[in-house]
């Protein structure tokens, strides 16, 4: 278990901010996530409100304003979003970074 | 003429781009995500209560001392239980127990992972202490008049959680299987837990 960087008050905080409109999808009471990508950007955007980089009433809003019809898209766009106006990290090296990464996928390409 | 292809970043190509960025900027560990990820998958959650029920059902001694020391009992089976006290209630063919919390939404979440949006309405926390029958037959738990309801209230000092019954025709069930049936909802009380339907 982390050393106490997760707890019980994050994750209902988080929830409580998000309301019912926005909960992340359960099923039977656990998170679901249909691809390994959206359980990282759920961890990094719990990890980064522990640290004060991401508040739950801000990230709720621009998830509430976002367009994307599914559910962690419209997550990785609001943490983006948030992490850029905050001066963390740029849209731009979030994207060129991509960039490099789906080229490095193409040169190793086997299937 | 040989054409290179430009493949558009896709949504895992930005999640991974972020992760790698958010490390190198001392931010964020890929050892922290997977710790995170491993807590939130296999440490909380229903499977939690479901393991303490199914070995409940398995062995009477340690279903006594569930249902007299919760907290401590949970401890045997390794679940960390601070912070609050944990009481469990047995349902029978006589009571069924249902659980909620009127003021807010206390929750044994360490047993059964986040609470569920309807747990947590004002619906819910105001009407299953007035018409607890009428709350359960809109889960489709329809409950004759001889069998007698119990509401739990819980608070942030102390929160419950249900022992449902076993069902019929489990008996030849190892406790995996058995923990594999209970549900969060039957741990709850707005459930029935069902035994599996007969294949062959």
């Amino acid at each position: 278990m982390p050393e106490q960087s997760i707890d019980e008050v994050a994750l209902e905080a988080l929830e409580g901010a998000l309301g019912e409109a926005l909960a992340p999808p359960r099923r039977n009471g656990e998170l679901v996530f249909d691809a390994p990508w959206q359980s990282r950007a759920f961890a990094m955007a719990t990890l980064l409100q522990q640290q004060g980089h991401v508040r739950w009433n801000e990230f709720a809003a621009r998830m509430s304003a976002g367009e994307d019809v599914d559910f962690y898209h419209r997550w990785l766009a609001a943490l983006t979003d948030l992490l850029s106006a905050d001066g963390v990290l740029s849209a731009t090296e979030i994207e060129v970074r991509a960039a490099d990464l789906a080229a490095e996928d193409n040169h190793g390409h086997t299937h | 003429m040989h054409q290179h292809e430009q493949h558009q970043p896709t949504v895992e190509d930005r999640t991974r781009a972020l992760e790698s960025l958010l490390a190198e900027r001392g931010l964020i560990s890929s050892t922290a995500i997977d710790e995170f990820l491993h807590w939130v998958e296999s440490d909380i959650g229903p499977l939690l209560g479901a393991r303490v029920v199914a070995h409940a059902w398995t062995d009477p001694d340690f279903k006594a001392r569930l249902l007299h020391d919760a907290s401590e009992a949970v401890a045997e089976l390794g679940i960390d239980y601070p912070g609050h006290r944990l009481v469990v209630v047995e349902s029978t063919p006589v009571v069924h127990q249902v659980v909620c919390c009127t003021l807010c939404s206390c929750y044994p979440w360490r047993l059964l992972g986040l609470p569920p949006t309807w747990y947590k309405s004002a619906a819910y926390r105001s009407r299953v202490v007035i018409d607890p029958r009428g709350v359960l037959a809109e889960f489709d738990l329809h409950l004759p008049d001889e069998i007698e309801v119990r509401v739990w209230d819980s608070t942030s000092e102390c929160r419950y959680m249900v022992l449902p019954e076993r069902p019929a025709g489990t008996e030849h069930l190892n406790e995996d299987e058995l923990a594999a049936l209970v549900t969060r909802d039957a741990l709850v009380g707005v459930a029935r837990v069902l035994a599996p339907t007969v294949v062959e």
